[in-house]
């Protein structure tokens, strides 16, 4: 057991002099108990805190030790029994204590606090390589001497058709087309591989498992009004970014900064900043503690594969992450906020733009919630940024970041102007014909032209002397339009006011609104300007640094769990199982793994790859394991004996494809999928009617495609790992959906001709039937046939 | 360790799993197999849940305040206590209510006006005055009513049903959401789901029309007997290649039968011409205000019939289609209880005349109640610090009111009820108890009722 809260560890400074009294105090109590972490609100780290006790009352009664209550719990006749970790003091021990009380609790020097012992857990050390136990792919070496010693013998090779086919579905999620086939057959197998990890459909497969992990969500809340309560829209754009990074094999440790501070790292471009995605998509319009908790807790699961989320309301129960770290996590968080940059071509961020993280309030404090109650908040302590300091190394310095003018006052980029000046032309245009209306756009577009030139000599460097006079040249051009558009709208909304009231029952809706509109414009007319109107929000002009630190800590090669968490993701969707059975948890509660030296040496050799992904898929899909037959081949193979769970691989697990692969498949062999990469968010509504591939249909919590969902589609609140079920709902889907049966009849239609039967067994299987397979066939009619195809067992198996 | 912390599924577990585990919408064949037993007996079977979406008010419908009208127009006397509204500010003045009540049935319940079907029900309802919730937003009240939490991402009570006690009927979901026709409530669909639970307590929500679950039909100009040849056909091409011991293929294969039962057995209970038409017409079928509501209650009453484990029924959309009453409460009020009334009164005396009334729980309520302050001159606020639920049915007392709010109907006073007890209080009418009921998520157990929750003893 380790003692719970974990205190800074500085070194102790006790003077020679210190009772031996206080001295047990420091080395069983303070721990836990001391000026950083006050569990139950109790300081032992002085006289004064200990005599004042804590949440549960007074601590020391000087001279009266049976009265004390930090006697009495040390002694057992008072809940809770302390020391919460660790032995019980001893009789001996006990008696010095009172004895150093009925003294009056003699005590000068301050205790600066103990620190905690060090956890011992596997993954919390640093990952080491070890020499692999044999020659080729280490995958294989580390595997075979696991085999080896329980008697096992691994598969032989699947054969050619049988391992192209897993191979795309596994890295491009499609299976190969007849082309592919032939191509495939005469590559080396190495050869395939490459092709397909260069492959952009490499991307759009293994960014959709990413955006399991990462919790992609579109935006949802109040649908009706178009009201965002979660997420943000435009979100696809954070998931372009997945599906490029993947393509271009971008450093994972660089996926983690731009995603959790592409905002700090490189705040002028827009292409790096949509990674904070990941970020934005925690915002929650009604709860901003929830989405605080939500940007802590998946950060860490996702990425370090903790649960810190325990230690919101106490102490976690089993990992050493205090409540105070935990809130320390959320200090890092604390300053961001999320908004929507305007994007080229479109003025209206409504209608399109980037949403983004950046830090809105600096110094936003953060408190220690009580018990996790936002009601309570430990109002006596601010806490500064920082990590539990048991999971990997010290965070390194927060260095503030000075912000450009494009991250801190993004209207002033130059498309922006450009943008807002062709609108302006384009209402001119618009106007045509409406005299008052053009009047107005015509002085408007001078107005604007003099506000952007004011703009522009505001901000710049070194300063332009004329702003004064452009400022006000702004101003006057703006008043003069204000007033010509004042006048038109008061004329609009004075037709709209008789209109209203023209019918036999005045629409009391419309008349209201008549009556505000003129109101708003009659008001604009009298109206004095005190200046132009600035045309975008100035944001601050620093970031504090505080997640570009902890991106750095989460990818630093010092951390013991990135790396391992990482490939164990990746090693569970190639193979199907993981190494470390519980994906979202490599605490102490959580499952060990079952090739430690296997995971350990992957995990470094995807850091010293430069934590290219690529290079592990490659290590991955070329090792014998990855290419083995996945069937035992015989009945009653002695491996099944042995192993019957397949736990040390000695057969491939053949896998049910995700429904995103399933619908996909289905489109590409019936030669209707639309290859169209990226994009906004695709309405999942329209399944069938869009050929474009799964990924990119919008899926939030309010709203995800019903062909998904039945094949176990991920939860966009949280899917660490997905679900595999058998249920008849996907019979119904594979038997009845529109998708299957009209795909059915028109792929039927397009093999049509001689050869029918191997061709469509080679379409959609991948391999010619057998002659039973054959003389079966030659019963159904060709639509049939092909429908029958889409649901046999090799159409959904990653075999 | 428990269950949600497994690894990808070992071969046994998946075997196991074909049949009753972690699969995607709730259908009963999977779940029947692993009914667990109740904590202690239930006594109820079946859980119907009538959800006035917005908020009904309790002034104008369960919980006379004699006094209320009496200050009509003067603001809340100094010694009630004030609450934290919406969107009322300042100082509110009081709202009598323009509803008559009157004593009904042999235990002399208070009902108003606004409900005469309901109201002839009287002995059957068990009126629970002092609800209080957390949250007096629609969407976060929502959640807290339907998963036990104010944030998304917690199952919702229809899961937490049939987790704990599977489902009984082979061929139907053991979870059923029929919304309003007229679009999602604020909260969205995400309230009725089964979160972090497996995927095989998922809602089943019914889409509108005449085709429930999706995919059941059958496709067009195919009939059973074709399709029955082409399931055979699909049988017998997947066993011509079947690897010898493959028993995630034999799952597989098997899923087609049990799918060709759903489809054979499940639209004949989606299908109500068989009903007679004085039972229809009881349920106000063929009334444009009540065929909607009536319909989907009496849906409601063949599932549970043929085994289905909660039914949630729906009352109000998005914006003014709901009870929230912020501008006209008359106006409001007269418009959706119109809706409800006579379809909610047929469908607890039919399911009386049929016997199922004693095993099945009929809960109304909506997310919170409404202000005894009025808003803008003629509509009420959100309360969420005293309003009205009943139940009915499934084992609890009829004909009794439980708890009182103040003389206006402000604040919960005597035996206030958080939505916690009420929670307990369903499971507890299913046999389950909140605390038994479980489930270990990210190192946590987490329970419908968070951490606590007690029996609403007066009714039980």
């Amino acid at each position: 057991m380790f003692r719970a809260a974990l205190g800074l560890g500085f070194a102790i400074a006790l003077q020679a002099q210190t009772p031996e009294a206080v001295k047990l105090l420091e080395a069983r109590c303070a721990g836990c108990h001391n000026g950083a972490s006050k569990q139950s609100g109790l300081d032992l780290s002085k006289r004064e805190t200990a005599i004042r006790g804590g949440d549960r009352g007074a601590g020391l009664v000087p001279g009266k030790a049976k009265e004390s209550y930090l006697y009495q719990v040390l002694a057992h006749t008072a809940k809770p029994a302390m020391p919460k970790f660790g032995a019980k003091f001893t009789e001996a021990e006990l008696a010095v204590v009172a004895a150093w009380i009925e003294d009056g609790a003699p005590w000068e020097q301050r205790i600066v606090a103990a620190s905690a012992p060090k956890v011992k857990h596997w993954a919390f050390e640093k990952p080491v390589r070890t020499t692999p136990p044999g020659p080729g792919n280490p995958i294989d070496a580390f595997l075979t001497a696991e085999r080896e010693r329980r008697g096992l013998k691994p598969m032989p090779a699947a054969d050619r058709g049988t391992l192209v086919r897993r191979a795309y579905l596994d890295v491009v999620g499609v299976p190969p087309t007849a082309e592919e086939m032939t191509r495939a057959a005469s590559q080396s197998y190495d050869e395939v591989v490459d092709g397909l990890l260069a492959d952009p459909r490499y991307g759009e497969r293994w960014g959709r498992h990413w955006m399991d992990i990462w919790r992609y969500s579109d935006w949802y809340g109040y649908r009706n009004a178009s009201e965002v309560r979660n997420s943000q829209k435009f979100m696809w754009r954070w998931r372009d970014w997945i599906v490029e990074a993947l393509n271009r094999d971008k450093p994972y440790d660089r996926m983690i900064l731009e995603m959790l501070a592409g905002d700090e790292v490189a705040p002028e471009d827009p292409d790096t900043v949509r990674a904070t995605g990941f970020l934005a998509r925690n915002f929650s319009k009604f709860d901003r503690d929830g989405w605080m908790q939500d940007a802590v807790d998946h950060t860490m699961l996702g990425f370090m594969g903790v649960t810190v989320k325990c230690a919101r309301c106490h102490d976690h129960k089993y990992d050493p992450i205090s409540q105070e770290e935990y809130y320390r996590m959320r200090a890092i968080f604390e300053p961001y906020d999320v908004r929507v940059d305007r994007v080229a071509g479109q003025v209206d961020t409504d209608k399109d733009g980037l949403a983004r993280v950046f830090d809105a309030a600096l110094d936003r404090p953060t408190h220690l919630l009580i018990r996790g109650n936002i009601q309570t908040p430990d109002k006596s302590r601010e806490l500064p940024p920082g990590v539990p300091m048991q999971l990997g190394p010290a965070l390194g310095k927060i260095a503030p970041v000075a912000l450009p003018l494009a991250a801190y006052y993004p209207d002033q980029r130059g498309f922006v102007h450009a943008d807002l000046l062709a609108e302006a032309k384009a209402a001119i245009t618009k106007a045509a014909g409406d005299p008052k209306a053009l009047a107005a756009a015509e002085a408007e577009l001078p107005a604007l032209e003099a506000r952007l030139a004011a703009e522009r000599a505001k901000f710049a460097e070194p300063p332009d002397l004329r702003y004064e006079e452009l400022a006000a040249k702004a101003r006057e051009l703006e008043r003069k339009a204000g007033l010509l558009r004042g006048q038109e709208q008061a004329l609009k909304a004075q037709a709209e006011l008789t209109e209203a009231l023209a019918g036999e029952k005045p629409n009391e809706k419309k008349l209201g609104e008549a009556k505000k509109k003129l109101a708003a414009a009659t008001a604009a007319l009298t109206q004095q300007a005190t200046g132009y109107t600035p045309i975008g929000k100035e944001y601050p002009t620093k970031s504090t640094g505080r997640r570009t630190a902890l991106a750095q800590w989460i990818g630093s090669p010092q951390n013991p769990l990135t790396a391992r968490v990482a490939v164990n993701h990746i090693w569970l969707r190639h193979f199907g199982t993981a190494l470390v059975p519980t994906v979202f948890d490599f605490g102490l509660n959580g499952k060990a793994p079952t090739h430690p030296a296997l995971l350990d040496s992957l995990a470094t050799e995807l850091m010293r790859s430069g934590w290219s992904m690529k290079a592990l898929h490659r290590l991955i899909l070329t090792s014998q394991a990855y290419q083995m037959r996945s069937t035992a081949g015989t009945e009653g193979h002695p491996n099944t004996a042995i192993d019957p769970e397949n736990q040390w691989l000695w057969r491939m697990n053949p896998r049910r494809l995700e429904g995103e692969a399933v619908r996909d498949s289905i489109l590409s062999v019936a030669g209707e999928l639309d290859g169209m990469m990226k994009g906004p968010e695709i309405d999942p509504t329209k399944g069938f009617e869009s050929r474009r591939r799964s990924l990119y249909f919008s899926h939030s919590p309010d709203a995800q495609m019903e062909f998904l969902k039945v094949f176990d589609g991920p939860n966009p609140t949280e899917c660490y790992q997905r679900n595999e079920s058998v249920v008849p709902q996907q019979a119904l889907a594979m038997a009845n959906s529109q998708l299957s049966q009209e795909l059915a009849q028109k792929l039927a239609k397009k093999l049509e001709g001689p050869a029918f039967i191997d061709r469509a067994f080679q379409t959609i299987l991948g391999r010619l039937p057998s002659a039973a397979e054959r003389s079966l066939a030659a019963t159904a009619t060709p639509g049939n046939l092909v429908h029958a195809l889409f649901n046999h067992n090799d159409f959904v198996t990653i075999r | 360790m428990s269950n949600h912390s497994k690894p990808t599924r070992n071969r046994r577990e998946f075997l196991t799993d074909a049949f009753c585990g972690l699969g995607s919408l709730a259908f009963g064949a999977m779940l029947k197999a692993e009914t667990r037993k109740p904590n202690f007996p239930a006594k109820a079977k079946s859980v119907i849940f009538l959800f006035m979406a917005g908020g009904p008010s309790q002034m104008e419908t369960f919980d006379p305040k004699p006094l209320l009208n009496k200050l009509d127009g003067q603001p809340l006397p100094a010694s009630f206590r004030p609450a934290k509204r919406q969107f009322i500010n300042g100082t509110p003045k009081l709202l009598g209510t323009k509803r008559a009540f009157k004593q009904h049935g042999k235990s002399g319940l208070w009902v108003s006006d606004l409900l005469p079907h309901t109201a002839t029900c009287a002995d059957d309802l068990a009126v629970i005055r002092s609800c209080q919730a957390d949250a007096f937003i629609h969407s976060s009240a929502q959640y807290q009513l339907f998963t036990g939490r104010i944030l998304p991402g917690f199952p919702s009570m229809g899961s937490w049903s049939i987790f704990g006690l599977g489902s009984q009927s082979e061929s139907l979901p053991g979870y059923v959401v029929m919304p309003d026709p007229f679009g999602t409530i604020e909260a969205g669909q995400p309230v009725y789901a089964n979160a972090f639970l497996p995927a095989v307590y998922q809602p089943n929500v019914f889409r509108g029309g005449e085709k429930p679950v999706l995919n059941l039909e059958m496709p067009e100009g195919v009939t059973l007997a074709q399709r029955r040849n082409t399931l055979k056909f699909i049988r017998e091409i997947d066993e011509a290649t079947m690897p010898p011991g493959d028993d995630e293929f034999s799952a597989r294969l098997s899923t087609y039968d049990l799918a060709f039962k759903m489809q054979t057995e499940a639209p004949a209970v989606f299908d109500m011409a068989n009903e007679p038409a004085h039972i229809r017409a009881s349920y106000g079928i063929g009334d444009a205000v009540t065929d909607d509501f009536g319909r989907r209650c009496l849906m409601a009453r063949r599932l549970v019939e043929k085994g289905v484990r909660f039914v949630t029924v729906v009352s109000g959309g998005p914006a003014i289609s709901q009870w929230d009453a912020h501008d006209d409460i008359e106006e409001n009020h007269l418009r959706m209880a119109a809706r409800v009334d006579k379809p909610i009164a047929a469908m607890l005396k039919d399911l009386k005349q049929r016997g199922l009334l004693d095993s099945t729980l009929v809960v109304w309520g909506g997310e919170f109640g409404r202000t005894p302050e009025a808003q803008g001159g003629k509509g009420r606020d959100h309360n969420n610090t005293g309003f009205t639920m009943w139940m009915a049915g499934g084992g609890v007392k009829g004909g009794v009111a439980e708890g009182t709010t103040d003389e206006v109907g402000l604040y919960a006073v005597e035996r206030p009820h958080h939505l916690r007890n009420i929670h307990t209080t369903i499971l507890h009418q299913l046999g389950l108890d909140q605390d038994a009921l479980n489930y270990l998520h990210q190192g946590r157990r987490e329970r419908l009722t968070e951490i606590q929750g007690e029996v609403i003893k007066g009714i039980v």
